[in-house]
């Protein structure tokens, strides 16, 4: 009995850690991607902002009780 | 004039004036507002502008007579490819799908190139990319890299759009501060509620869309960056050695590969600047272009084909700078035996923990 649970530990585990070694190897093989962004393309020193506002609207606060402990409730 | 309507950003339900406590109040969730506040978000919402990608037109250059001699056009009956070259230049294959092409008996252009990037590298250096390519590659089956023969090395001018523009945007977010407490009796959850402005402007130079249908989009933003800073003028004599496709998809066509492009960047660009918040969430974006134009160029291209179990491998390399880039096959045997072999030293290791752990 003191062999189940590390056994079945070690099986997720060690199923979780070779997919994701796996994945990684299986990365190497693709190269080709659509591109998304044009981060390079941005000229250089031509970001600028003119307007930066942080405008605070409201707060709100949740109270939730605690769940109280079993001896108490018995009492 | 309208009435603006404020939504609750804690519930989302229209919030009302509570004459009562003077303060914009929330009827569904109590929570109230600060007048000073609302009236800064309703000076911010008044100067919102529509979005616009709007891009200037484009005349381009003609082909002069001048500019023609010397030139030959090939026609691919196979994939519809029409190819330029100069007439000193045998052409034999089409560099896209490999079948014979023909020598067509006039040249009729359509826009002459603005600009061209000559090739820096040689068809050696793409071989050698493409042995370098393989390295390292634990997963790639050894009879395709062994028996591998490229069918044709090509070294192609793609035609390319470069998209330059200005964009101004102005962006809004709706953000959270979190805070966490307990006492005895209860836990308590604080969560501050602002409304992020940020205005500003960025440039755009040369953006590349590929303006080729045979050449696969994917293959070409792959081959990015080129070094624009080398570009020239366009000569005919450039072509010499190598194939020139002529674009088969407008600037219009293109154009939309472009806007996405933009707007992610700037859209990230922005949100760079938003920070020391828990949750950030864009709840607006407008972005206009400001003075777009684009240029029609030729970059260089080594196109390497090859099949393999009767599917077919494109690989290309930046003819300028010589990043190479191609998808490659993998062999499942070699999968399984790499997945065995990581799972059996994982689970040893994670179960000697595990136990001593446990008994401790």
């Amino acid at each position: 009995m003191e062999f189940v649970y590390p056994i079945l530990i070690a099986i997720v585990v060690g199923l979780i850690i070779a997919f994701v070694l796996t994945s990684g190897l299986r990365a190497e093989l693709k190269s080709v991607h659509q591109a998304t962004q044009a981060n390079i393309y941005i000229k250089q020193g031509s970001f600028k902002l003119s307007n930066e506002q942080d405008l605070y609207i409201c707060t709100k606060v949740d109270k939730t009780a605690k769940p109280k402990p079993q001896q108490q409730q018995q009492r | 004039m309208g009435l603006q309507e404020y939504r609750c950003p804690c519930c989302g339900g229209s919030i009302e004036f509570n004459s009562s406590i003077g303060k914009m109040k929330c009827p569904f969730c109590d929570t109230e507002f600060e007048m000073e506040s609302l009236k800064d978000l309703d000076q911010a919402l008044d100067k919102e502008e529509p979005e616009s990608m709007t891009w200037n037109s484009y005349e381009g250059q003609s082909w002069s007579g001048e500019d023609m001699t010397g030139m030959a056009a090939y026609h691919c009956k196979s994939c519809g490819a029409e190819i330029v070259t100069a007439e000193t230049t045998a052409a034999s294959a089409c560099p896209f799908c490999g079948n014979p092409i023909v020598m067509m008996n006039n040249f009729a252009g359509n826009l002459k190139p603005d600009f061209i990037i000559p090739f820096k590298l040689d068809k050696n250096a793409a071989k050698e990319a493409l042995t370098k390519h393989f390295q390292g590659k634990r997963l790639l089956p050894s009879a395709f890299s062994s028996q591998n023969h490229i069918d044709e090395v090509t070294g192609v001018y793609v035609p390319f759009w470069l998209f330059n523009s200005g964009a101004d945007a102005d962006i809004r977010y709706k953000c959270t501060k979190v805070r966490r407490w307990s006492d005895a009796d209860y836990n308590y959850k604080e969560t501050k509620y602002y409304t992020v402005l940020r205005s500003g402007s960025l440039a755009f130079e040369n953006i590349p869309v590929d303006a080729s249908k045979k050449m696969a989009d994917d293959l070409m933003d792959s081959l990015e960056p080129f070094k624009f800073e080398e570009k020239k003028d366009f000569m005919t004599a450039y072509l010499s050695g190598y194939l020139a496709d002529k674009y088969d998809v407008s600037a219009d066509e293109s154009v939309e590969r472009a806007n996405v492009r933009i707007k992610n960047s700037t859209i990230q660009q922005f949100r760079s600047t938003v920070k020391d918040y828990d949750t950030v969430e864009t709840e607006n974006s407008n972005i206009r272009l400001r003075d777009g134009s684009y240029k029609y160029v030729l970059l260089p291209m080594w196109i390497l084909n090859t099949s393999w179990n009767g599917q077919k491998f494109v690989f290309g390399m930046n003819g300028q700078t010589g990043k190479f880039v191609g998808d490659l096959p993998m062999d499942k045997g070699k999968f399984w035996k790499y997945f065995l072999l990581y799972f059996v030293i994982a689970a040893v290791i994670v179960f000697i923990i595990a136990y001593l752990l446990m008994n401790k």
